[in-house]
């Protein structure tokens, strides 16, 4: 065969099947224009320089494209193989010869993955300069500007390379088919797929544990270190119960429908049997689609709750605009010494002392230990480290404009472990009558930890004697009481304030609440820019996979109601069970992923306790409105491929 | 009165510029009870007159009366209904749905007609040995052979009790003894009384039915009847002299 023929069948092919291959090349050149987008940055010079942490997030990104194009890939060439098999067998009985219909599928995605690539080209470098002014905008970086993101030869050459990759993969998938089987065997796969579906119960007793297993899991999980262990194991299970259901439950509730008495009155009876007749072939689909769907409304929602949080995380772990703490050794003579010529040290920096406004002295100290019931002793080698974060009550009145008073043998306390906290505590041989509180007494403080209030400085070192901390190796010493202070200023410039106390600076270390913000806004900036990424990426999914189950789903349709029409369906009938049936095929995931998400949401409030999230309506807030806007745009997709379904049924 | 009459029936197709005349001036009658053959050659209008006759299509000029009422003028949303309660249909390709089993295949009629599943169940009953369906009635329709999907075709056709069976080329898609099975069974349904109207082309289906109407270039060019006490192999030579006539009269 010359090229010239092979050139005419290609062209043919593409035409005719236009309506399939257009999806195929979209979806496919949004995952690699993505990629384009993801290696430009990682790539280019300024993001290189000026936001080291978002380079970690851009690999992973990458990673995560990189997997899922291949699996879309596979998917579409999987979908457009089962439709043109009887148009390959039909070549085969023509009398073109196995290499012949290699040459002309390579041809046709030749074409295909020329567009591909143009517009990952094209579209990567347009939209990158678009993202790279989103990402700085998310950094609060405003210095970056257009002549920064240059276009990059490495990121060109990386997606030339997937390109190729890609397309080795769809040749070789639709190819290895071909040559398996005869032309007979081919004609007949297009009927695969038939057979009465099996009630597998097995199957489905698997899939009720393990959903329940992910369910109980997420619900019942606290604190964030375990919450972080055990929150991939969770996914997982649910997952597999989620495919695992789907080709089963479905099934036998079907089935046990049809068995009931109701089964013949007209609409039931057309539902239901189509119904089962769908899920036997879009079970996968359907599973894929929720779990797709979840994981686009989990990542979006999570990363935008942190990125907008990130003020709260900068409140607790600096009350204060500025804050100075005294590492060096504090003890019962000298400590009310340095707390003195600590604020002496800040009012004299200022121009005026009336300029520090919203003063707070305090002493806090960390304490790392084991816990034994409500002990608290030394730590030793091998057990389950717990932290305690202890503070005096004089800056605890301060920080939550109370007036509270405390025994000698009182303390107060909170924690982030969810569970109850005990009446009286024993720190070594000690013992406390607690008073829980309410206040958020741990800052920031991404592990589980307690905070405790005790009456005074003297009290603090007592327990510093009491309970030793490890330094180094197998050295035991005393915990450490630091010095703290926390103000505001007014009525001056923030910089050369800031600049001189640096520079008169002995002993006391300094910090600011705006270098820990612009700190956070990257590392946190870089989490919801990978959150959107990678939900673009799981919302391209979800539409592919659905306007190829609403096509392969038209294609059965159409035979079908031809025979009904004929049999004595009235239209009216036949419209009404056909759109009641395509509307539970299309809202049965979404139903499917919002109690996923629901249940997944508890979960993931005990992890964004490491972002400053303390309650649960911090989450929840951006978890409707991604849920709300995600249900909308769901809503679009079905509008939009329910019209690639009727053009093909009428 | 007949239970079937065709008067005048006209059918033209027009699209942008041509005209075509698939059936000129069909009249004919049908008596309750009895086993019709139109023969014909491709193109001749059988199609088109079943088309006509099971409602699927309407004539451009002339009545079809069923049971007294002109089919031609009946609304839209009463067609469903009247086919289902008057008519059965046997297709050449069976038009069997692959969702249901062939139990529930045979039952779709009657369940669109709102009928309660005893009555579904009895009638099933009766026909099920006749058929010689009983074994298949709990598989699904990709399950079986082309010659008892007919069967299954059949019984979801007769089992409304319909004024009239029609069946298009019911044999076309089968091998002879599966053929020979269902012209059998289309004897021994009429003998019980059931009117049937099949169209074909072949010439050993045709010569199962009592009577064999001719259509040649949209019109009923001729008829013959099976006599009393010939057999099947006479009539089916006259239907052959009758078609070779016929043929001749072309030249």
């Amino acid at each position: 065969m010359n090229f010239a023929i092979a050139k005419k069948f290609a062209k043919k092919n593409l035409k005719a099947n236009r309506s399939l291959l257009i999806p195929f090349v979209i979806s496919s050149g949004i995952m690699l224009m993505l990629f384009n987008i993801m290696a430009s940055l990682l790539d280019n010079q300024y993001v290189r320089t000026r936001h080291e942490m978002l380079l970690t997030f851009m690999i992973l990104g990458l990673a995560v494209i990189a997997i899922l194009a291949v699996i879309f890939v596979l998917y579409s060439t999987n979908f457009l193989i089962k439709r043109r098999n009887k148009e390959f067998a039909l070549y085969g009985i023509l009398g073109l010869e196995k290499k012949h219909i290699r040459k002309i599928i390579s041809l046709e995605y030749l074409v295909l993955f020329a567009l591909i690539g143009l517009m990952a080209v094209i579209g990567g470098y347009v939209f990158g300069q678009l993202t790279f002014l989103g990402v700085n905008k998310l950094m609060k970086d405003v210095s970056g500007g257009l002549m920064d993101f240059p276009f990059s030869l490495k990121a060109f050459v990386m997606t030339m390379v997937a390109l190729v990759v890609l397309y080795i993969i769809t040749v070789a998938r639709s190819t290895v088919g071909i040559y398996l089987s005869t032309p007979a065997t081919l004609l007949r796969k297009g009927h695969s797929g038939e057979g009465e579906p099996k009630s597998r119960y097995l199957l489905m007793i698997i899939g009720f544990a393990s959903l329940a297993a992910g369910y109980i899991m997420a619900l019942t999980i606290k604190g964030v270190l375990s919450a972080l262990s055990y929150f991939f194991i969770a996914v997982g299970l649910v997952m597999l119960g989620t495919y695992l259901l789907s080709i089963s439950f479905s099934i036998i509730v079907l089935k046990a429908l049809k068995k009931r008495k109701s089964y013949y009155q007209p609409v039931h009876f057309l539902n239901v049997s189509g119904l089962l007749y769908r899920m036997k072939s879009n079970a996968v689909a359907l599973a894929s689609i929720t779990i797709l769907s979840t994981a686009v409304i989990v990542t979006v929602s999570t990363t935008a709750a942190i990125y907008g949080n990130i003020q709260t995380m900068a409140t607790n772990a600096y009350p204060r605009a500025y804050q100075a703490r005294y590492y060096g050794k504090v003890n019962k003579e000298n400590y009310k010494t340095v707390e003195k010529n600590m604020a002496q040290y800040v009012y004299d920096t200022a121009k005026d002392p009336q300029h520090i406004k919203n003063v707070y002295k305090t002493f806090n100290m960390s304490i790392y230990c084991q816990e034994n019931g409500n002990k608290f002793t030394s730590y030793k080698e091998g057990a389950k480290p717990c932290y305690l974060e202890v503070t005096e009550l004089n800056g605890y009145n301060q920080l939550f404009h109370k007036k509270v008073t405390l025994q000698d043998n009182e303390v107060l306390m909170n924690t982030n472990v969810k569970k109850q906290l005990p009446q009286t505590i024993v720190l070594k041989d000690k013992t406390y009558k607690v008073k829980p509180v309410s206040d958020n007494l741990l800052g920031q403080y991404g592990v589980d930890a307690y905070g405790i209030v005790v009456k005074d400085v003297d009290t603090m070192l007592t327990i510093s004697d009491d309970i030793k901390i490890r330094q180094g190796a197998d050295k035991m010493v005393n915990a450490r009481v630091v010095p703290e202070m926390n103000w505001d200023l007014e009525g001056e410039s923030n910089e050369a304030f800031y600049t001189k106390l640096k520079k008169n600076n002995h002993n006391f270390s300094v910090y600011t609440r705006q270098e820990y913000l612009k700190s956070v806004y990257e590392l946190n900036g870089g989490f919801l820019f990978l959150g959107i990424i990678i939900g673009i990426v799981f919302l391209t999914g979800t539409i592919l996979i659905t306007y190829y189950k609403q096509m392969s789903e038209g294609y059965e349709d159409r035979d079908k109601y031809q025979v009904m029409k004929k049999v004595g369906l009235s239209d009216r009938l036949i419209k009404k069970t056909s759109a009641s049936q395509v509307v539970w095929m299309f809202f049965a995931p979404l139903i499917v992923a919002s109690i996923h998400c629901l249940v997944a949401s508890k979960i993931i409030f005990e992890l964004l306790q490491m972002f400053a999230i303390t309650r649960y309506m911090q989450y929840g807030i951006y978890f409707i409105a991604v849920l709300l806007v995600f249900m909308a745009v769901y809503f679009i997709i079905f509008k939009l491929t329910s019209r690639a379904y009727y053009r093909i049924v009428q | 009165m007949a239970l079937l009459e065709l008067k005048n029936v006209r059918r033209i197709y027009k699209t942008k510029n041509v005209t075509t005349t698939a059936l000129k001036e069909i009249n004919f009658t049908a008596e309750a009870g009895e086993f019709i053959s139109i023969m014909g050659e491709s193109g001749a209008g059988k199609t088109t007159l079943l088309n006509i006759i099971a409602t699927l299509d309407k004539p451009t000029v002339g009545s079809v009366i069923l049971n007294g009422k002109d089919i031609s003028s009946l609304k839209d949303n009463e067609i469903s209904q009247f086919r289902r309660n008057e008519l059965g249909f046997v297709f050449q390709d069976f038009n069997l749905l692959d969702q249901f089993s062939n139990r529930d295949n045979i039952y779709l009629p009657l369940v669109l007609s709102n009928e309660n599943e005893a009555v579904m169940k009895t009638r099933l009953d009766q026909l099920k040995d006749q058929l010689g369906i009983a074994e298949l009635l709990d598989k699904y329709p990709f399950e079986i052979s082309g010659g008892q999907k007919q069967r299954i075709a059949i019984a979801r056709a007769v089992i409304t009790k319909p004024s009239l069976l029609l069946a298009d080329e019911p044999t076309g898609a089968l091998d002879s003894a599966s053929s020979e099975m269902i012209l059998n069974l289309f004897t021994s349904i009429n003998e019980a009384g059931q009117t049937v109207l099949m169209v074909t082309h072949s010439l050993r289906a045709a010569s199962f039915a009592k009577r064999v109407l001719f259509i040649k270039d949209g019109i009923v060019y001729h008829e013959i009847y099976r006599g009393d006490h010939e057999s099947q192999q006479d009539f089916m030579e006259r239907i052959n002299q009758a078609q070779i006539v016929l043929s001749r009269g072309k030249h």
